[in-house]
């Protein structure tokens, strides 16, 4: 693709995101979450038996950032796509010169940036609570950017189930069945012994040290790849009345 | 530029059990103002997103000869904005528009520029349908394709309309329509297409329909309601 089409895809992408729902709903998730995250510091410092130090504050932070990564980036990435065909914008925009790929590879821009959004709130938590608890600011890239990639990740399961279904409430039914899914299968596998994990409890788990392993990561970017491969074919395929 | 700039040959098209379209055979000419007729549920819309390709043919080809698929605009029965933003702002959302003519030219003929700072979803229907077609005629179309444009529109939507597909179909753009408004289709189209139950009863240039019959509701009665 081109500098100049991703540059054009990409305006598009913030325009679209800078519709006043997406504004709002990600400011009320952030505060939200800062609120849980500083009330929990705030509890935990109380019950600590070290000095409290900023990166504790990046784990807590994080074990409540993972409900927006895990959650809420994906859900809202799914709201805002399949409202695209409720509202006909993919036809209008397969109708004003955008090749179905394009459109697909627009969305990918637009998971990016919300995945974005999921890892710089890790960083805001950290450094706005340290620094009202008067501590030294300090954050993990490691988590970081595990806190991009888990949406980046679960947004591609999003993707599929927009592109198949179509319609907003189905496609918010089809993500939470399969989250309980997902949690049901991978605990009745591990109590049987085996550690086989799907992709959301797999995500659930990334962020606990020891967990994952250099093969976490290469099923993660396979199935990723699967799942992204799966939509773009549904997408092409596909009929838009 | 001459000659066909579209062909669909032999299309079938059905959804579940349901034959929506059968063995159409259709050229769009490089000179051709065509009206597509037909009563709700023959077929119009679903031909329609054939040619735009956003519906595939469950059998038969369509061979885009001088445009690319790309370069085709089209006014659909969704009007394809999003209800929270401005239509300027949804104006201004959709590909190839930058590089476009001047968005002034085209707002002032279709009267939309009075309502750009205003959300489209406040918006009346003729207003939607307008900022639709300006929308399509903002990125220089090679072929327009208009499904039920007139629906929603005021007496002067309808001639601003008008003006713009003369003024674009001057500017050597084809242009394909379907409407139930048979008075607009008997001012404005060259050729004229009856579908009737997903297949084409009559294709024929306008002069030969109204040599034939005295005006166009006369031969959507006879094609329509007499033809079997």
């Amino acid at each position: 693709m081109q500098y100049s089409c991703i540059r054009k895809l990409l305006a598009i992408e913030l325009t679209k995101l800078s519709a006043r729902f997406n504004i709002l709903y990600l400011i009320i998730i952030h505060g939200i979450v800062w609120l849980q995250v500083f009330v929990a510091v705030k509890m935990e410092q109380a019950m600590a038996a070290h000095p409290y130090a900023a990166e504790d504050i990046m784990s807590v932070a994080e074990r409540f950032v993972n409900n927006i990564a895990y959650t809420f980036i994906p859900v809202l990435f799914l709201i805002n796509l399949s409202r695209e065909f409720e509202y006909g914008i993919v036809h209008r925009m397969l109708v004003s010169g955008q090749t179905r790929l394009q459109y697909f590879q627009s969305k990918l821009i637009q998971l990016f940036l919300l995945s974005v959004v999921a890892a710089i709130s890790l960083i805001h938590f950290s450094v706005s609570i340290a620094a009202g608890f008067n501590l030294s600011v300090s954050w993990d890239w490691g988590r970081t950017l595990f806190a991009f990639l888990v949406p980046f990740y679960l947004g591609s399961i999003t993707m599929l189930f927009a592109f198949m279904l179509k319609k907003t409430n189905y496609a918010i039914i089809l993500y939470a069945a399969y989250i309980v899914f997902d949690n049901s299968v991978s605990t009745i596998l591990q109590n049987n012994g085996m550690d086989i994990q799907f992709p959301f409890t797999m995500c659930v788990r990334l962020l606990d040290p020891g967990i994952y392993n250099a093969w976490t990561f290469v099923f993660m970017a396979g199935s990723f790849i699967l799942f992204l491969q799966l939509a773009l074919w549904k997408f092409r395929k596909s009929d838009l009345w | 530029m001459t000659g066909t700039i579209l062909r669909l040959n032999g299309i079938h098209k059905h959804s579940g059990h349901k034959q929506i379209l059968t063995d159409i055979n259709l050229a769009v000419q490089h000179n051709d103002i065509l009206g597509i007729i037909g009563p709700n549920g023959s077929g119009k819309s679903t031909l329609i997103k054939i040619m735009l390709g956003l519906v595939y043919p469950s059998a038969g080809t369509v061979l885009h000869m001088q445009v690319m698929p790309t370069q085709i605009r089209a006014v659909l029965d969704k009007p394809g904005f999003f209800p929270g933003f401005t239509l300027g702002r949804n104006l201004s959302l959709f590909p190839g528009l930058r590089d476009g003519r001047s968005n002034n030219d085209i707002t002032a003929l279709l009267g939309v520029q009075p309502w750009l700072k205003l959300r489209f979803g406040q918006c009346s229907a003729g207003i939607q349908k307008r900022c639709a077609l300006a929308a399509a005629l903002l990125t220089e179309p090679k072929l327009l394709v208009l499904d039920e444009p007139t629906n929603g529109l005021d007496p002067t939507g309808v001639y601003e309309l008008r003006s713009a597909i003369r003024k674009v179909y001057a500017e050597g753009c084809p242009v394909v329509i379907t409407s139930h408004a048979l008075s607009e289709l008997e001012k404005i189209c060259t050729r004229l297409c009856f579908l009737k139950q997903g297949r084409i009863q009559m294709l024929g240039t306008k002069d030969e329909l109204l040599s034939r019959f005295s005006n166009l509701e006369n031969a959507y009665r006879y094609y329509n309601l007499v033809k079997k």
